[in-house]
């Protein structure tokens, strides 16, 4: 569990790099945020997977559902949802 | 056809980050050339380049925009934005979408094609950047362009080596003088200065370890350089509606190819552009004070450049000054047409033409009427800025004062 937990963390800090507000600052963020509020358009989202790909040395396939992504809870379970699975 | 003028100017290279601080560093005699300091993998060869020194990206883009832009796109931006700034265009009017965005580049994101390979050979990791791909394409400097500034018209990027900046000016003034847009955005960039640029450059051993002293008897080659220069090209008849400052018009361009050789120029090639070009131009040699030579510093180059500007200008060679700015700003391949325009747009304007620093003694096959180490005053009428790209592919362009 502890592990679970180091990785969403893990992929949070990433994630967090790219969010910004539209002043420039650093919104608070829950799972519920919508992506399009902290302006995470589909450009971050792929700087975002490579960076996770890197730090986990895995391979995330393209995927549809990344269309599909509106909160920050989705982009985080998808995320360690991949990594999970290739590094289980 | 209409007339085309040339109302904003813009350059960054070693001689400096904007037009007037290079011209004031071209007309004092300083070179842009000297020690390179770029990663290297082993020690390089080559030492001396014009550089950028001191350039910070950061400074101009923000970091979400840098992760998408080549060093060479940030050229052509920085000195697209100075030009259209210095002319005062207004592209939040329809004006944007009657303006055609040309540029050249001979080899586009060179530097990030490098980093990606390092990435992928050396390093061999599987994965490179995600935007790897639209940092690479030589036309991405056309598209930041137009995506900053609103700009609707027509965009795209030539790519013909050392000619790639003259050939997209040219093909600017042409889309301009037919009508089909009344302005256009125009000219070119390249860095070059990358560890796995060099190397290449090195192995066809035309640069010089000592200084670029084009037509000199004791040349011993060129030396790169990077930066860019943009220009606004404008129908006359709409400059002058709005009131815009005019440098001077924009009034012949003359190409061919010389169907020789790849890397050895032809006289007769270089000779047919600048001879098209004063026919465009409607200029008699007698017309031209000036001539911003292609002048590498290359004995191929510079004997071939000579003889063709003979062969043109007869009798009238002996009149008209020459000089190769290279001297100064190193060879920016694909950006040099352009960084060499806007010098030649400042000739025009000032009356005063740039030297060729480093100058000792003419080569017996390079006679001309040198502007040697020092700026010389002169009444300007017309001028002319030559490209001469490998691959025997040649373009001159002609300015006059209106």
């Amino acid at each position: 569990m502890s592990n679970d937990v180091s990785v969403e963390d893990r992929v949070k800090e990433i994630v967090t790099k790219y969010i910004k507000a539209d002043d420039g600052s650093t919104p608070e963020l829950t799972r519920e945020t919508e992506l399009q509020t902290v302006n995470l358009e589909s450009l971050d989202l792929i700087e975002i997977i490579f960076e996770v790909e890197d730090e986990f040395d895995i391979d995330i396939e393209q995927d549809e559902k990344t269309a599909e992504l509106k909160t920050l809870g989705d982009v985080l379970d998808w995320l360690t949802g991949n990594i999970e699975e290739q590094t289980a | 056809m209409h007339r085309v003028v040339i109302t904003g100017v813009g350059s960054i290279s070693g001689l400096g980050p904007n037009l007037n601080e290079s011209w004031k560093t071209a007309l004092s005699g300083q070179t842009a050339i000297g020690q390179m300091d770029i990663p290297s993998i082993k020690p390089l060869r080559q030492k001396l380049a014009a550089q950028i020194h001191g350039y910070k990206p950061e400074d101009h883009f923000d970091s979400g925009d840098l992760a998408l832009i080549d060093r060479f796109s940030q050229f052509i931006i920085l000195s697209g934005r100075e030009a259209i700034s210095d002319s005062g265009i207004d592209f939040s009017t329809d004006i944007a979408e009657e303006t055609a965005v040309l540029t050249g580049s001979g080899l586009g994101g060179w530097e990030t094609i490098n980093d990606s390979a390092k990435k992928v050979y050396y390093d061999q990791k599987p994965r490179v950047h995600p935007f790897t791909i639209p940092k690479i394409m030589p036309s991405a400097g056309s598209s930041h362009l137009t995506m900053e500034f609103g700009i609707t018209g027509p965009a795209f990027t030539i790519s013909s080596a050392c000619s790639s900046s003259g050939h997209a000016i040219g093909e600017a003034f042409e889309m301009v003088r037919r009508g089909r847009v009344k302005a256009a955005v125009t000219g070119g960039g390249e860095a070059p200065l990358i560890y796995g640029g060099i190397i290449p450059w090195q192995a066809l051993r035309v640069m010089s370890s000592t200084a670029c002293r084009p037509f000199c008897k004791d040349r011993d080659g060129m030396i790169l350089g990077e930066g860019a220069g943009m220009l606004v090209l404008e129908e006359y008849e709409y400059a002058k509606s709005r009131g815009a400052r005019i440098y001077g018009e924009l009034c012949g361009y003359g190409l061919s190819s010389d169907a020789g050789d790849i890397v050895d120029p032809s006289p007769e090639g270089a000779a047919k552009a600048i001879r098209k070009c004063l026919v465009d131009a409607q200029l008699n040699p007698e017309d031209v004070t000036y001539i911003n030579a292609h002048g590498t510093g290359t004995t191929a180059n510079d004997r071939t450049e000579t003889s063709a500007i003979r062969q043109v200008f007869g009798a009238a060679a002996d009149n008209v000054w020459v000089s190769s700015t290279k001297s100064l700003h190193g060879h920016a391949l694909g950006g040099a047409g352009a960084i060499e325009l806007a010098l030649t747009v400042k000739a025009l304007e000032t009356g005063i033409l740039p030297p060729t620093v480093n100058f000792t003694e003419a080569d017996e096959e390079c006679q001309l009427r040198h502007v040697a180490n020092e700026p010389v005053e002169a009444k300007v009428k017309a001028v002319l800025s030559n490209s001469f790209a490998f691959g025997g592919l040649n373009a001159s362009l002609a300015i006059k004062a209106i």
